[in-house]
């Protein structure tokens, strides 16, 4: 349900880019911009940083720790 | 040029959102076989917990009733209402239809809590007899939820897989011609469902969603605690995640639904969002079992769907910003005497915004045949705004989550 609203505002992102900072309003919105990119990078961090953490606990010395058998090699 | 990076950013939030939905629409396309294998019959017990439902509560139970299958019955679960629940069930047919009235101060502590009273009583009264669990099904259903008459006979296949712990049904909304925004409700959920979720049954993520709900006895004997169902605001989210860790499947049942009533009240709709987005939010506390207990390709979908209500939160500064830009430069056109504003300012967010609507509505056409294409590709331009009731939902969400609100704030019956 989630991931589905609409999305449309990167042209207006590329217009501002070449529009004057004098037209009113300019500079607030691509604030506006600005904090919901940031918040993305963050939320990649936060995803990478995840990402680490699944492949850290599924590494195979761990997956045998947690099953309570020796991690290969020996018998 | 960190302001730049952050432009740039904010074009990659769209662009992954678009390419996540893209992916999901062509997954959704392909086709499963399902062969029937010859298996034991099952017992299905439909759910029905019930908080002051008198309005809608017997057509549910005459459709149940109604339905053609042996091996069934419906367990109404009154959780102290103040109105005539009790009597509609009672009045029901009774060899089908058994009652349990729950009262305070026990009751009235969430939908959750009321369904694992309802599986605790099924079995302390002796109700399944001597049957396996693993061949009994529990079903949820809303107390204004109407099943279609083939529910069962399209359900039962999934569960000859004994892996299979649970299927979701599609949803439907009954009084979808009336209006607009009922319209829109109803396209909605068939997108979500012959989208999303169909999609989901080749990731091994597909969702529960609280209204026709198939569970097995034993998928939910395995989920431990004090019962099945947690005290979260989306409990059926929540179970659904746990049943994919305790490695169940999760199935998603194409061919039959559940029809429930669409609120016809943009202000009461937006509290039924913000409810299910708080829900979400809490739901949060799943990743650590997620990234411990399940596999790889489902785990990437269960933490974006997870997260997706961060990226609403983060998406809906962007129309925002869109509408401050234009106002802004509307008013400067008229400060100077000529347009500022490009065609292409217009056009490119259309083309964004609105490329979605073709392939939305051709999806609800394809469901809604009697409504056609043409109009079907214009209900969903409206579709398209709608989504933004989810910003508005989003934020209220966010503000009862930080104020420490978890009351359950109860969609009203007309």
């Amino acid at each position: 349900m989630y991931g589905r609203p609409a999305l449309g505002t990167m042209l207006p992102l590329a217009g501002m880019a070449t529009a004057s900072r004098t037209v009113p309003g300019i500079p607030f919105a691509r604030g506006l911009q600005i904090a919901a990119g940031m918040g993305f990078l963050l939320y990649c961090l936060i995803a990478f940083g995840l990402i680490a953490a699944r492949l850290w606990l599924r590494r195979p010395s761990a997956r045998a720790a947690a099953a309570g058998r020796p991690t290969g090699g020996g018998s | 040029m960190t302001g730049q990076f952050a432009l740039w950013a904010a074009t990659a939030l769209i662009v992954l959102a678009g390419t996540y939905n893209t992916t999901l629409f062509l997954l959704s396309r392909r086709h499963i076989r399902r062969v029937r294998r010859p298996g034991r019959q099952r017992f299905y017990v439909f759910l029905l917990a019930c908080l002051n439902e008198e309005k809608v509560l017997a057509e549910s139970l005459a459709r149940i009733t109604s339905l053609p299958a042996d091996s069934f019955v419906a367990l109404v679960i009154d959780d102290a209402s103040d109105d005539r629940t009790a009597e509609v069930a009672r009045a029901a047919d009774s060899s089908r239809v058994w009652l349990y009235q729950r009262r305070l101060p026990d009751a009235r502590r969430g939908k959750g809590a009321a369904l694992n009273a309802g599986v605790r009583h099924l079995r302390a009264a002796g109700l399944l007899g001597h049957r396996a669990p693993e061949d009994v099904v529990i079903c949820v259903v809303d107390a204004d939820g109407r099943l279609d008459p083939h529910t069962i006979q399209a359900v039962d296949p999934c569960f000859d897989d004994p892996s299979t712990g649970a299927v979701q049904i599609g949803v439907r909304m009954y009084n979808r011609h009336l209006g607009l925004l009922a319209r829109l409700q109803d396209m909605e959920f068939v997108v979500y469902g012959d989208v999303f979720q169909s999609a989901r049954r080749f990731l091994g993520s597909v969702g529960m969603g609280g209204n026709g709900q198939f569970m097995r006895l034993s998928a939910l004997d395995t989920l431990g605690g004090d019962g099945p169902w947690s005290d979260s605001l989306t409990e059926d989210l929540d179970l659904g995640v746990r049943l994919i860790a305790r490695g169940w499947r999760n199935q998603y049942c194409t061919t039959a639904a559940v029809s429930q009533q669409a609120v016809l009240d943009v202000r009461r709709l937006v509290r039924q969002r913000s409810r299910w987005f708080q829900g979400h939010l809490q739901s949060a506390n799943l990743v650590p079992l997620i990234l411990r207990e399940v596999a790889t390709r489902p785990a990437l979908d269960l933490l974006y769907h997870l997260s997706s209500p961060v990226l609403i939160l983060l998406t809906s500064l962007l129309p925002l910003s869109f509408l401050v830009a234009v106002a802004g430069t509307v008013l400067a056109s008229f400060q100077q005497g000529r347009p500022l504003v490009s065609p292409m300012w217009l056009l490119g967010p259309y083309l964004l915004s609105f490329t979605a609507a073709y392939v939305y509505g051709f999806v609800y056409a394809k469901r809604e045949r009697t409504l056609g294409l043409v109009r079907s590709v214009l209900v969903a331009h409206a579709f398209i705004l709608y989504g933004y009731i989810w910003f508005a939902a989003g934020w209220w969400g966010l503000w009862r989550m930080a104020t420490g609100k978890r009351t359950w704030l109860k969609t009203g019956r007309t």
